[in-house]
């Protein structure tokens, strides 16, 4: 098998430190400005994402997690307006980069695969023309070194490269979230961000792409950003895992750690939500109510419609911060911050 | 190559019957060309001289399937009778010269229209909130939907009779001869086209901006558009290859369809300006029943309607992989 490295043009040396954070997102801000009235989608987010390091966003069905995504990359569009914060990637702030800087930034440093195999690839362009155009934008190679390189990666993501002039309506629905995927590693990002990547497909085919999600992790050694509603998924596949509730983050930690013992309520609902296949038979609980309506949402903590161990007078009026309950470990409920002020008391 | 087989066996077939129908919608209609013209002489023809005329202008007198299997062999020859009106000019003659007038007039505003129209859609669903979508966009709506008529004559009136920028009517100078090396004669030419060719263009413009603006918007919507933009490519290719193209393919079949009805021209604009393209001729036809004229006229349009629905079809071969 040739090596993804042979075409020396298109290789990249990466020079930057493993114990600073690669992106680093400070209390950003998101709103959705609808007729009904402004939305905050995103509301104080902040965490870190450090070289080689998978992260996972986990939450419900319009808590905000896919408008991350399209912050980080700047592909917001209107009526969706990033109203606050920063995002730094190597120390640079994407949010005040001109027209031309992001153009060059974009895929350059990081990439995206959307939720949609289907829809993700243009359907009148050849999937060698796909893979092309980006490397021909980013750097000075001829169309014939450009589509070498584009073999090799076909070949990296499991695809004959023989296949490099079907069309996208050729391939099925796991080939073509392939195809994706080789396009997201064209220029060997040091990021990519991965948006339910394996939610349009069948269960098998989606437990393939993880599996080569992850055996090319470990090959090329980028960082994942992987955004899902599905939590064991989500357990198996990341370093840390952030919870989100209605624009904030609840929790975040350690992937281990949050399975064995979730600490936010919502976290803990949301673990009970899911079946496991070993272990002891247990009831599935769902989370009673439904998310909140984000145009007036809940006072004090959002979640305290919904959630059983509720401090009378105290969380629908106070909104927790996100505290540090542990090494590597925060989350963001006055329950918790009780717990943590009795340890340090005893 | 399947498919375009298959479309040509499909039309194919749609032109024998379409030349059927052509060979016997004039049939049903009352009194035959030779009797009006002997009605207009008012007896000063023999009965003799009427049975000579039956054989000039090729009208074989007999049961309908032998006019039919006539009217078929001298098809394939190419003859398309002798004109009634314009005697003794063949029909293939008279329909050769208003063809070549129609074409340039029509097909030029035609395409002018489609192209300009499709840009302008493009641009439109781009920059939305833009001058072209907020400002060109209900112009163009408002031209679109007036009487095309109405607004051929107001413009004749307002810019060629009180104005004189334009000339009144015709082809060309009448004082002029058909001579296309005559720089002078080519520029009136083109000067009697520009004021028909604006009304067309004018009127027609809106229909395409609309169709392909809403076209892009929906394209644009999709997730690969996304993806382009996330990959850092130039707008101009995310505009054009990833979203124009696609958003093209609903607007070709009316393009092709458009193209077909070209030559049948323009029936209003040539009325309106006396242009002597197909259309001008096909009301001549009809007002002195000269029915050979008029069955290949007929004729004309149905074989352009089809040939211009099986380039279309190629050119949907060519543009979406998922044709072929």
């Amino acid at each position: 098998m040739s090596s993804i490295f042979t075409t020396q043009s298109i290789q990249k040396t990466r020079s930057h430190a493993l114990d600073r954070p690669l992106l680093e997102v400070r209390n950003l801000e998101v709103e959705y400005w609808t007729r009904r009235g402004t939305v905050r989608a995103v509301d104080d987010v902040s965490f870190d994402i450090y070289p080689n390091e998978v992260v996972g966003l986990a939450g419900e069905s319009g808590c905000g997690k896919s408008t991350i995504a399209h912050a980080i990359t700047r592909l917001l569009k209107p009526p969706a307006y990033i109203v606050g914060g920063e995002i730094k990637f190597a120390g640079q702030d994407i949010l005040e980069m001109e027209e031309d800087e992001l153009r060059g930034f974009r895929w350059e440093h990081v990439a995206i695969v959307l939720q949609s195999a289907m829809n993700s690839l243009n359907p009148v362009l050849s999937i060698r023309e796909q893979i092309t155009d980006v490397i021909r934008t980013h750097r000075q190679v001829s169309k014939k070194e450009a589509t070498e390189r584009a073999r090799e990666l076909l070949q990296v993501v499991g695809i004959d490269p023989n296949r490099i002039n079907s069309y996208p309506h050729q391939l099925s629905g796991g080939m073509r979230q392939r195809v994706v995927i080789a396009i997201a590693l064209a220029l060997n990002p040091e990021l990519i961000i991965m948006d339910e990547p394996t939610t349009a497909l069948d269960v098998v085919v989606q437990k393939q792409i993880i599996q080569e999600i992850q055996s090319l992790r470990e090959r090329f050694g980028f960082s994942i950003l992987f955004i899902t509603h599905d939590l064991s998924l989500l357990v198996e596949f990341s370093d840390r895992i952030g919870i989100m509730y209605a624009g904030k983050i609840v929790e975040i930690a350690p992937a281990a750690e949050i399975f064995a013992a979730p600490k936010h309520p919502y976290t803990e609902r949301l673990m009970n939500s899911f079946p496991t296949i070993s272990g002891p038979r247990q009831t599935l609980m769902g989370i009673p109510g439904s998310p909140p309506d984000l145009v007036s949402p809940p006072s004090g903590c959002r979640f305290h419609p919904r959630c059983p161990v509720k401090i009378e007078g105290v969380c629908e009026q106070i909104s927790p911060q996100l505290l540090a309950i542990g090494p590597n470990r925060m989350a963001a409920c006055h329950l918790v911050a009780e717990e943590v002020a009795d340890e340090q008391q005893n | 190559m399947r498919f375009l087989l298959r479309r040509l066996g499909f039309y194919l077939i749609a032109l024998l019957v379409a030349v059927t129908i052509n060979f016997l919608i004039p049939r049903m209609m009352a009194g035959d060309p030779v009797q009006i013209m002997f009605a207009r002489f008012q007896g000063r023809l023999s009965p003799e001289s009427m049975e000579s005329l039956y054989q000039t202008f090729g009208f074989v007198r007999g049961p309908l399937h032998e006019q039919y299997a006539a009217y078929m062999s001298s098809l394939l020859q190419g003859n398309l009778g002798i004109s009634v009106a314009f005697f003794p000019v063949p029909v293939a003659q008279v329909i050769g010269s208003a063809l070549a007038w129609t074409l340039r007039l029509v097909g030029l505003a035609t395409i002018i229209s489609f192209t300009g129209g499709t840009l302008l859609g493009v641009i439109a669903a781009w920059r939305r909130g833009g001058f072209v979508d907020t400002i060109v966009l209900p112009i163009t709506g408002i031209l679109n939907s007036f009487p095309y008529f109405w607004l051929a004559m107001l413009a004749l009136y307002i810019f060629a009779l009180h104005l004189g920028w334009f000339p009144l009517g015709q082809a060309a100078d009448t004082d002029l001869i058909q001579d296309w090396s005559d720089p002078v004669y080519v520029m009136s030419v083109i000067q009697h086209m520009l004021l028909p060719a604006i009304t067309i263009v004018v009127t027609s413009v809106g229909g395409w901006l609309l169709g392909m603006r809403n076209n892009m918007i929906g394209v644009l919507a999709e997730d690969y558009i996304t993806l382009a933009q996330a990959k850092g490519l130039p707008d101009t290719r995310v505009m054009l290859t990833y979203a124009a193209r696609n958003a093209i393919l609903p607007s070709l079949t009316g393009f092709a369809m458009s193209l077909g009805f070209v030559l049948g021209g323009a029936l209003l604009t040539e009325i309106v300006f006396s242009y002597p393209g197909m259309g001008f001729t096909l009301l001549n036809a009809v007002n002195t029943r000269d029915y050979p004229l008029m069955q290949g006229i007929f004729l004309i349009i149905t074989v352009a309607v089809l040939v211009a629905n099986l380039i279309a079809d190629m050119a949907y071969v060519m543009l979406d992989p998922r044709a072929r």
